[in-house]
């Protein structure tokens, strides 16, 4: 009888678990592992041929003439594109969550002004944007030319320069609240003593940010910047999708759009699929990262 | 002396404070206004030079969204905006439909799963209880991209694409792991005194679960629930490849294929935009508390 009440007491958690986990399994998992399994075959027409070519995929991407030069060209994309998205979203949310620290009429509106990005799903922002860079009547060329910037209207999104900044500001618009939100959680838990104690040693503005938000921020820091990384690696998409399709040339080529265009364009499942997986691999390192992070300031809490 | 400086200083900081608060101002809502004046702006204004940027009585029009929600063209169209109301334009209506439905039976399915999950990975111990956690959590962060081309493959051979079940199916298992984190996360700071008591007092689980445990949890549960929503909601890379029509084509998918006409009405496009993200913006507002409250969960892994 007891050890029929352990062993019940035992499965107990696990039986509630397990339709979670099979919708996971049967969604995330076995897919992920098709795909593996898709990358190691050849493919005819789009379709898996069901021959092992091993790793013919990956190695065809980093050294086929005809692949790896657009391979090559989507990560340096990616990697511009990522880097600039991650500053400008830590900074200008950072920005915005010490303003809204402040007790103004203002900071009280941009509480609630946030949350209008942060609620329009990325496609319906994208498609925003869209209207707004139209090249014969958006309203950003019509403000530019009333204001004398610009002579004549131009096309922001078909000019191979401006195209992968015209995202990046329409991505950092939609991603700039969800990390002004963790900011401003993380800077009201730093005590309003710490600051007096600075103001009275005569600290100034700068050396407050440095001295005091920045160290008592660090983990928040660390924190949205793994989170950002993340996603300005392929939150891009549907941008890219709605506004420039990988285009003008290859400026907006990036490696999420690389894998969708192999893959449903040209029909190369197969390479697409061996993409994708590099995508994900590189996604994997940072979620490495984001982990050992969470559990090196775990253990210093708990330590101290 | 000292004193003065002091004021002096403080004035000047928070005149740089307005100031750059107005400056995030008009970057965060000036996309957001101009897309809803556009959808009452008459197709013609549209293609003014400069934009008429607060419109006046003249060019103020209801005609694109009296075509998305009937389908009729306005009798008063020129034949060139005739032909500018594709008919995709009717189908932004029923996508939207299709996604609230999408949404509301993940969000429904994440309920039932997730809260119970939540509650068993902050309350028992158990063999390989935190690997499990960890390995439904990394799944969260893999890109959809990656796993979008096997799902269409296994997909059609099962016979369920273009269908809404798939897509719940899929957004089900993207959101829950997240709705599981949160609320282990939120478990963890609830005494758990309360179910102990309700225990002694002879309660069952399902009826602590109802009675005692979803009170004490209800902010928390709402945090997920409503990210769950909104995540199912705006999802577009598996929206876009897995649906084929109407049946199950969610306003995502809808509003891209739209928004790629080349000679489309812009007021329609912009209406249906509008109309796209009202629901989901609606539902942060009435529950900006528990939006913000689910966000800074992140701060308490």
């Amino acid at each position: 009888m007891n050890t029929r009440g352990a062993l019940k007491k035992n499965i107990f958690p696990y039986t509630v678990i397990l339709p979670s986990f099979i919708f996971i399994a049967l969604f995330l998992l076995i897919p992920l592992l098709y795909s593996l399994s898709i990358s190691f075959q050849g493919y005819k027409y789009g379709v898996p041929t069901g021959k092992i070519v091993w790793f013919k995929n990956f190695v065809d991407i980093f050294t086929k003439e005809t692949v790896a030069p657009g391979f090559y060209q989507s990560l340096f994309v990616t990697f511009k594109f990522t880097v600039s998205a991650v500053v400008a979203v830590v900074v200008i949310s950072l920005g915005i969550a010490l303003m809204m620290k402040e007790k103004c009429a203002t900071s009280s509106l941009l509480k609630y002004a946030l949350l209008l990005p942060y609620a329009i799903p990325g496609v319906v922002s994208a498609v925003v944007w869209n209207w707004i860079y139209d090249a014969s009547f958006g309203v950003l060329n019509g403000v530019l030319y009333k204001l004398g910037i610009i002579s004549e209207y131009i096309g922001i999104i078909s000019n191979p320069d401006l195209a992968l900044w015209a995202i990046l500001f329409a991505y950092v618009w939609k991603f700039v609240p969800a990390s002004a939100f963790i900011f401003s959680a993380g800077l009201a838990t730093i005590p309003d003593s710490i600051y007096e104690a600075a103001q009275i040693d005569g600290a100034g503005t700068f050396r407050t940010f440095f001295q005091i938000t920045i160290p008592s921020l660090m983990p928040v820091l660390q924190l949205v910047l793994v989170m950002q990384t993340m996603f300005a690696l392929v939150m891009h998409f549907g941008l890219v999708f709605v506004l420039t399709q990988g285009g003008p040339g290859s400026s907006t080529r990036t490696l999420a759009w690389l894998v969708y265009m192999e893959s449903f364009t040209y029909t190369r499942f197969g390479r697409g699929t061996a993409m994708a997986i590099i995508l994900a691999l590189i996604m994997i390192v940072f979620i490495y990262v984001y982990l050992v992070v969470l559990n090196h300031e775990r253990r210093k809490m708990s330590g101290g | 002396m000292l004193l003065s400086t002091i004021t002096r200083r403080k004035k000047i900081k928070k005149l740089i404070v307005i100031a750059l608060s107005v400056v995030a101002l008009c970057y965060i809502l000036s996309p957001v206004y101009w897309v809803i004046v556009s959808g009452f702006q008459t197709e013609r204004a549209l293609e003014d030079r400069p934009p008429h940027l607060v419109p006046t009585k003249d060019v103020v029009t209801t005609n694109h969204y009296y075509y998305i929600f009937t389908g009729n063209i306005p009798p008063d169209s020129t034949l060139m905006l005739q032909s500018m109301y594709t008919m995709s334009g009717t189908l932004v209506y029923p996508a939207i439909i299709n996604s609230i439905v999408i949404a509301f039976f993940v969000t429904f399915i994440n309920l039932v799963l997730g809260f119970p999950a939540g509650h068993v990975f902050a309350r028992y111990r158990f063999w390989a209880d935190r690997k499990i956690f960890l390995l439904m959590l990394a799944t969260r962060l893999l890109p959809s991209i990656s796993i979008v081309i096997p799902m269409y493959i296994i997909l059609n051979r099962v016979r369920l694409l273009d269908t809404k079940v798939a897509l719940i199916c899929i957004y089900t298992a993207m959101t829950l792991p997240f709705t599981i984190w949160i609320l282990r996360a939120y478990f963890k700071n609830i005494p758990i005194a309360f179910e102990e008591a309700a225990r002694i007092d002879g309660c069952g689980y399902l009826k602590m679960m109802v009675k005692v445990v979803f009170p004490l949890a209800r902010p928390g549960i709402i945090a997920a629930l409503i990210f769950a929503f909104m995540t199912s909601y705006g999802e577009f890379v598996f929206a876009t490849v897995l649906t084929q029509t109407i049946a199950s084509k969610t306003q995502t998918a809808v509003l891209a294929a739209l928004a790629q006409g080349m000679s489309t009405s812009r007021g329609m496009i912009a209406a249906a935009a509008t109309l796209s993200f009202l629901p989901p913006l609606l539902l942060a507002t009435i529950f900006r508390k528990h939006v913000l409250a689910g966000v800074s969960v992140n701060l308490k892994f």
